[in-house]
């Protein structure tokens, strides 16, 4: 069993699938810097802000000067280019991935799913040889190109990105998305203006009809892609899907990442059926078929551990009391994806004990408006202001005040309540 | 396995279409879907065309009534003259909540409604000129002219002097001409921005979607009733200073009218949201999604004004020897904020702050 499983998945597998992967990673990353940088977010998001929701473990980290941070993401774009050009690759990735997390561990405020795929994606790719097809390398020539690659390889990938659509289906298991189409119900309610499809999309059943169209979705394209029959339509459904969810909802690069990434899943050698003409001419030349990699199995390794950690990370809410939507615990890195219409307001009661006076703090005085809009339903990051708050009235001469947080929200239309206990000492002197 | 996924298929299919029903039969509390624009035109006609109106009548009954008072300096034309400010205040106060558009660009609402207000500056614009004609107040800043301006004026007993009834009622005069002039940016036969929300989502230059216009407004009911709690109440009552009264940071102070500037607050958001009697507000729209969700918006809004009301004149008086009845506005105009923030925005689907980052 163990032996058949082993040559299952060391069976060399043609590479051309990943050498495209990895060119269409490269750039969309590209574009999606590019695309940062001219709605003007690197100002707006990492010099603008005078506060920094960090991530626990990570309050080392730190915006770069002015100068630096547009650096920063001129040196993404070429690495993004590197990638997809396979110059250097695993040096370009590896950087990639580092420069990019680092600029995603920033602020809790900037989090989204799909940086944080790119992050994910950005790692596995460091640890697999994607760089053995469609290299173009004006440094290096006559490079000994390889036409085959393990089979793990491609299927680390496809696990990758399965995993992705299974969470994001499992989560869907909730009453509000399947019995009440929410919040899609609002969202599509919004976009009635639409020609010719508004009028329909904005009727509630249809935000119930979208919801189980999108949970079906989720949970079965993974299997219907990788199954060779039904490969070739289910990836046309995969275009529509993420067509429509880009021409309704504003979430920017999420659904080209999501097509671009969905090639995996077809067959290995579709860019050279695509590119007949080009392949002929690849077949000519001078390379040696899948030979025996140099620490390949320190690599196979790490992939393993990695998946295993991935699979495990969306189940961590489990540890947590109470619905991961209202609480958040848990809630990020686990695929969650427009689950939630939750708005909030938060104000901080600040006293001190010692004289009796109290204070009436507004996050606005501290946050742009996109950080307090996040941070007005996360409880997590409305503890963190907390104790910032706490140690600017320490620092004015309070070293004992008591900081609680007046935050109202509502989840999915439900009546505003509280998100926490406004009685609850969130950060009390050097606490 | 073909049968296993076939059993599969079935199920989620019948699940999917029992929970259609269910959503259907079962829990819908929305009142059926609604024509936006219909709204919006109901709102145009109904109730921002009239406030402008009523606020343009309102200063020009101010402005004749200060210019009265110049040619009779007796202490019933200044009554008439104080009681013409308070209708004309009243009435800006109740457009604060639709201050976007020619408000905004137009540099009408700046113009009308600067605050807090500039004693040492208007004291100064006195002393140095005597000539106060049209062309001369459009050539001063904001900070000496529109109705706190004339408040300062017309509140203190030093108006009865010929020189300084004269600014007064070029200052009157030029809030008359800006307050026509909005009316005319709104009106069909003038600049006609009306018709931008009418056509919101279909053709407006403005507007390109109906929850653009739909995320101003409410964005607009927001911003007045976040200034009700944190500026109008919180700030005298020591939110921002420790617990210490600040009597000296209420609205008109001269006249002593902070309440009722903060009652017309509160008349406008509700009008906007429930528009006129006989029409439509944002509140239609929200119902269409959740109708009890929307009326406790209209509960909490009367809730809000209701403890406004509570507050016995003067404030000043009252914030120091009935704190708890204001502390108590102020937690009613509190939770207003949070539900409108919280509930209202996620019902219509607005964000209630600008957040140019993708979400997912």
């Amino acid at each position: 069993m163990m032996g058949t499983s082993f040559k299952f998945l060391t069976r060399a597998t043609d590479n051309a699938s990943l050498g495209a992967f990895r060119v269409l990673f490269g750039l969309l990353m590209f574009a999606a810097v590019v695309r940062f940088a001219a709605k003007g977010w690197i100002r707006e998001f990492y010099i603008e802000p005078t506060y920094f929701f960090t991530y626990e473990g990570f309050s080392w980290i730190h915006p770069w000067p002015v100068w630096g941070m547009y650096a920063h993401f001129v040196l993404l774009g070429v690495l993004a280019l590197m990638i997809a050009a396979g110059v250097y690759y695993r040096a370009a990735v590896v950087l990639f991935f580092l420069g990019f997390t680092y600029a995603e561990l920033i602020d809790k405020s900037t989090y989204l799913n799909h940086y944080y795929l790119v992050s994910v994606l950005a790692f596995l790719m460091a640890l697999l040889p994607l760089d053995e097809r469609f290299v173009w390398n004006p440094f290096r020539r006559h490079l000994p190109e390889r036409l085959a690659a393990p089979a793990w390889v491609l299927y680390a990938l496809r696990l990758q990105l399965g995993l992705v659509y299974f969470y994001a289906a499992v989560a869907k298991i909730h009453g509000d998305w399947l019995l009440r189409g929410l919040p899609l119900k609002f969202w599509l309610a919004a976009r009635a203006d639409l020609p010719v499809i508004g009028p329909w999309i904005a009727m509630p059943a249809a935000a119930l009809a979208f919801s189980w169209f999108g949970f079906l979705f989720d949970l079965t394209v993974p299997f219907f892609l990788l199954n060779r029959k039904t490969r070739t339509y289910a990836f046309a459904v995969v275009v529509i899907f993420h067509a429509m969810t880009a021409v309704l909802f504003r979430i920017g690069m999420f659904p080209w990442i999501m097509i671009a990434t969905a090639t995996v899943f077809l067959s290995p050698d579709w860019p050279t059926k695509l590119f007949s003409r080009f392949a002929r001419r690849e077949r000519r030349s001078d390379r040696v078929e899948s030979s025996p990699r140099r620490y390949g199995w320190v690599f196979a390794t790490a992939v393993a551990l990695h998946l295993i950690v991935q699979v495990l990370l969306p189940l961590r809410h489990w540890l947590y009391p109470g619905d991961v939507l209202w609480g958040e615990e848990g809630f990020r890195f686990s695929w969650r994806v427009m689950l939630t219409e939750k708005d909030g307001s938060v104000s901080y009661e600040v006293s001190d004990p010692l004289s009796g006076r109290r204070w009436e703090i507004d996050p606005k005085d501290y946050l742009k408006s996109y950080q307090l809009k996040q941070m007005s339903t996360q409880p997590d990051m409305i503890r963190q202001l907390a104790r910032r708050i706490a140690e600017d009235f320490e620092a004015q001469g309070y070293p004992d005040v008591e900081v609680r947080a007046n935050a109202m929200a509502s989840l999915n239309g439900r009546e505003v309540k509280p998100l926490i206990d406004p009685n609850l000492i969130l950060a009390k002197g050097d606490l | 396995m073909k049968r296993l996924i076939l059993s599969l298929s079935s199920c989620l299919l019948l699940a999917g279409a029992g929970a259609l029903a269910w959503s259907h039969f079962g829990c819908s509390k929305a009142e059926p879907a609604v024509d936006r624009n219909a709204i919006f035109a109901s709102l145009v006609s109904d109730v921002i065309l009239p406030e402008h109106a009523d606020l343009a009548q309102k200063t020009q009954d101010l402005s004749d009534a200060t210019a009265a008072l110049c040619a009779d300096l007796s202490d019933t034309s200044l009554e008439t003259a104080r009681s013409r400010w308070k209708d004309a205040q009243f009435s800006l106060k109740k457009i604060q909540v639709l201050a976007f558009g020619p408000y905004v660009d137009g540099g009408f609402g700046v113009r009308l409604d600067f605050w807090p207000t500039r004693g040492d500056s208007i004291e100064t614009v006195i002393a140095e000129n005597d000539d106060f004609s049209d062309d001369f107040v459009d050539t001063l800043g904001v900070a000496v002219v529109g109705l706190p301006a004339l408040e300062y004026l017309l509140f203190q007993d030093s108006i009865l002097d010929a020189k300084r009834c004269s600014y007064a009622a070029a200052v009157a005069r030029d809030a008359a001409q800006n307050a026509a002039a909005l009316r005319e940016a709104w009106a069909p036969e003038g600049g006609n921005f009306g018709a931008q929300l009418i056509q919101a989502g279909q053709g407006s230059a403005v507007f390109a979607t109906s929850q653009d216009l739909l995320n101003v407004l409410v964005n607009q009911m927001l911003t007045v009733v976040e200034l009700l709690k944190d500026a109008d109440l919180g700030k005298p009552l020591g939110k921002k200073s420790g617990g210490v009264l600040m009597p000296d940071l209420r609205q008109s102070p001269f006249s002593e009218f902070s309440i009722q500037d903060m009652l017309a607050n509160m008349e406008g958001v509700r009008e906007l949201y429930l528009g006129s009697a006989a029409g439509q507000g944002v509140r239609d729209i929200a119902a269409a999604q959740d109708a009890f969700i929307a009326d406790r918006m209209t509960t909490y809004m009367d809730d809000a004004a209701a403890a406004i009301l509570g507050i016995p004149e003067t404030f000043p008086d009252s914030l120091v020897g009935n704190t708890p009845v204001v502390e108590n506005a102020f937690s009613k105009i509190a939770f207003l904020r949070s539900n409108l923030a919280g509930n209202l925005s996620g019902l219509l689907g607005v964000t209630p702050f600008f957040n140019g980052n993708d979400g997912d």
